[in-house]
C-alpha cells in the first residue's frame, strides 16, 4: 500500500470534517485495504478517516418498534443477535451469509451497505481496465466482455457491475432507513443510481445508523443466497421476501433480489403475483417466474434468469 | 515496504526519500517547517507532521502528531513507530518477528493470516496497525510457554490435524477463540466456525477432528 494520512476520528463531526474529495472512510476495513492493495484507484486516497474509534456507534437495539442498529454494529454481532433473530430473521440470515466467519468478525453493516461493486474489470490490479466507473471517457468492459456476474436487470449509466451487497436487500424488503449524518433516507433510495458510486453519500457524509420497523405480525422471511463457495464467496445471486399473510392469503409482499441488478431489485410483479393468494408451490413459481419477467441478460449470463426464478420460489415456500 | 526496509538496513536516507517523508503534501500545500525539523531528530522521538487537510470553508492546517504506536501482543506491550499503511500482519512478521502468523492471499480470502483481536479471530492483512493500540492482540506463539504445547496444538499433533502446516496457526487460533465461547461444539459449529480458514493441503477432516479432539480435552 502506498502512504496515507490517517485520521483518528472521536466523534461523527470530527470525522464528517475531516472528509472530502480524495479521502476515505475506514471501519472494518475489509473492502477499503482490498481496493487500497489493489490499487484499482487511478488515484490514492490522501487521507483515510478511522471511524472506529468513535464510541457508542455499535449497538443494536429496539426503540420503539424500531429496530436501531449502529453504522459500527459488526455482522457477526448482527447475524447472533437475538432481537434480530427473532423479528428480523431475513437481515440476520443475510448478515450470517456474508464473507466467511473472520470477515463478519470485521465488517459491519455501514461498510457492508457501502462497499464498492466486485465486477472484475473495475476490481482489475493496478487499474488495468481504466473502466466508465473510474473514468467517464470509458466504457464498460463487462458489457462486451466475460459479464457472467453481471446485472441482468439492465445498467446505471451504461455500467453493469451488480450490487454487492447482502444485507441491502434484506434492509429493502423490510423497509429499513439509512440514518447519516445530514439525513434520513429509505435504503431504496440509498443505494445510488449514479454510475460513478454505490450510494448517495456525498463526500462529507458518512452512515451513522440503520432504522428497521418492525414487521407485521404474521411477516414471514427469508433470505437466500446463491454462491460458488458456501464459505466465502460474494452472492451470484440472492433474495431477501417478507410476506405478509392475513387469514390464509398473502396482504402484502416485500421480494428483492440482490447482485443480479445493480442496485437492490424491488421485483414488484413477483410481489403483485402473491398478493391475495395463498401460498402454494404454483404460486410461488408464477411469482417466480414474474420476479425476472422484466431481465434482459447479456451472453454470459443468461444462466442468472431460471437461477433466480428458481431462489425466489424457494424464499417464498421457506 | 521493501523500501522502509533497505532504507534502514543502509542507515541513511536518500534526499528524495527525506524529501518524500517530510511532508505529506495535501491539496497543493507547501511542506510544514516543523516537519522538515522533526524529521531531523533522532528516529524514536515523537515527532509531529504539518498537515494541510482540505475541508469545506477556509483551509485550515492540523497537527498530526506521528506518535509510537503501542501494541500488546500476547500480553506484551511493545512501543514502536507505525507508519498509517502498515497492516499489522506486517508489523508482527517483520518488525515484531513474530513470523508464526502466516501471509498468503493478502486480501482477507484465506485465513493464513489470522490473529486474535480481543479474543476474537480477525485477518491481520486487512487490519491496519495504527488501530490496533488498546487491543489484545494474541498470536499462535503465546498459546505455548515454550516448552508445553497448548492442549489444542496437543490435539494437532495427535490426530494429524496438518500437513505442510501454512494454514495451522489460523485454524489452532480459531479453534482457540471457538472453544472458549463454545467449549462443546459439535461438527457443524467446527465448520463453521472453520469457513474462513482454508487449507491447501485439503486435510479437513483431519482438521475437524483434531478440533473435537481438543474440545475433549
Amino acid at each position: 500500500m502506498e502512504k496515507f494520512t490517517h485520521i483518528d476520528a472521536s466523534t461523527v463531526e470530527e470525522a464528517v470534517s475531516a472528509l472530502g474529495a480524495g479521502k476515505a472512510v475506514i471501519a472494518g476495513g475489509t473492502d477499503l485495504l482490498g481496493v487500497l492493495k489493489t490499487e484499482i484507484h487511478p488515484a490514492y486516497p490522501e487521507a483515510i478517516v478511522n471511524i472506529k474509534t468513535i464510541p457508542n456507534m455499535g449497538y443494536i437495539e429496539e426503540e420503539g418498534g424500531v429496530l436501531k442498529i449502529g453504522a459500527l454494529a459488526t455482522l457477526s454481532e448482527i447475524a447472533e443477535s437475538s432481537l434480530v433473530k427473532d423479528k428480523y430473521a431475513a437481515l440476520a440470515q443475510a448478515a450470517d451469509a456474508v464473507g466467511s466467519p473472520l470477515l463478519r468478525n470485521m465488517g459491519t453493516i455501514g461498510g457492508n451497505l457501502c462497499q464498492e461493486v466486485r465486477c472484475w474489470y473495475y476490481r482489475a490490479r493496478k487499474n488495468y481496465f481504466n473502466c466508465m466507473r473510474k473514468n467517464p471517457a470509458g466504457i464498460c468492459y463487462a458489457l462486451i466482455g466475460d459479464n457472467r456476474y453481471h446485472s441482468i436487470f439492465g445498467a446505471v449509466g451504461g455500467c453493469i457491475a451488480a450490487s454487492p451487497s447482502d444485507t441491502a436487500p434484506a434492509l429493502v424488503a423490510l423497509n429499513a432507513s439509512v440514518v447519516t449524518n445530514k439525513r434520513t433516507i429509505a435504503i431504496e433510495d440509498f443505494c445510488t443510481v449514479d454510475v460513478a458510486k454505490t450510494t448517495v453519500l456525498a463526500d462529507d457524509e458518512i452512515v451513522t445508523e440503520v432504522q428497521v420497523p418492525e414487521p407485521k405480525s404474521g411477516t414471514k422471511q427469508a433470505f437466500l443466497k446463491f454462491r460458488t463457495r458456501k464459505t466465502i464467496d460474494f452472492a451470484i445471486s440472492s433474495v431477501a421476501t417478507a410476506i405478509t399473510v392475513e387469514g390464509g392469503t398473502v396482504a402484502d409482499a416485500r421480494i428483492v433480489l440482490g447482485a443480479v441488478a445493480p442496485v437492490p431489485y424491488r421485483a414488484t410483479d413477483a410481489e403483485d403475483a402473491l398478493k391475495g393468494k395463498a401460498i402454494t408451490e404454483s404460486v410461488a413459481e408464477e411469482a417466480g417466474t414474474a420476479a425476472v419477467k422484466g431481465a434482459t441478460p447479456y451472453t454470459y449470463n443468461t444462466y442468472l434468469v431460471p437461477l433466480t426464478k428458481g431462489l425466489v420460489k424457494r424464499a417464498i415456500l421457506a | 515496504m521493501s523500501e522502509e526496509e533497505k532504507r534502514e538496513k543502509d542507515g541513511k536516507i536518500s534526499r528524495r526519500e527525506f524529501l518524500k517523508d517530510a511532508g505529506f503534501i495535501v491539496g497543493g500545500a507547501a511542506i510544514g517547517s516543523t516537519a522538515l525539523l522533526a524529521a531531523c531528530g533522532p528516529k524514536e522521538e515523537v515527532i509531529t507532521k504539518t498537515v494541510t487537510v482540505e475541508v469545506p470553508g477556509p483551509t485550515k492546517t492540523v497537527e498530526v502528531p506521528e506518535k509510537l504506536t503501542k501494541l500488546t501482543v500476547n500480553g506484551e506491550t511493545h512501543e514502536l513507530k507505525v507508519e498509517a499503511n502498515w497492516t499489522l500482519n506486517f508489523v508482527l512478521r517483520e518488525k515484531l518477528k513474530l513470523t508464526g502468523t502466516k501471509i498468503w492471499c493478502e486480501e482477507g480470502a484465506c485465513g493464513a493470516c489470522t490473529v486474535l483481536m480481543n479474543g476474537v479471530p480477525i485477518f491481520s492483512c486487512m487490519t491496519l496497525a495504527t488501530e490496533c493500540e488498546e487491543r489484545n492482540i494474541e498470536t499462535i506463539e503465546g498459546l505455548s510457554d515454550g516448552v508445553t504445547l497448548h492442549p489444542i496444538q496437543q490435539a494437532f499433533i495427535e490426530n494429524f490435524g496438518l500437513q505442510c502446516g501454512y494454514c495451522t496457526p489460523g485454524i489452532i487460533l480459531v479453534t482457540k477463540a471457538l472453544l472458549s465461547e463454545n467449549p462443546n461444539p459439535t461438527e457443524k459449529d467446527v465448520r463453521e466456525a472453520l469457513a474462513g480458514n482454508i487449507c491447501k493441503c485439503g486435510d479437513y477432516k483431519q482438521i475437524i477432528a483434531s478440533v473435537l479432539a481438543a474440545a475433549a480435552k
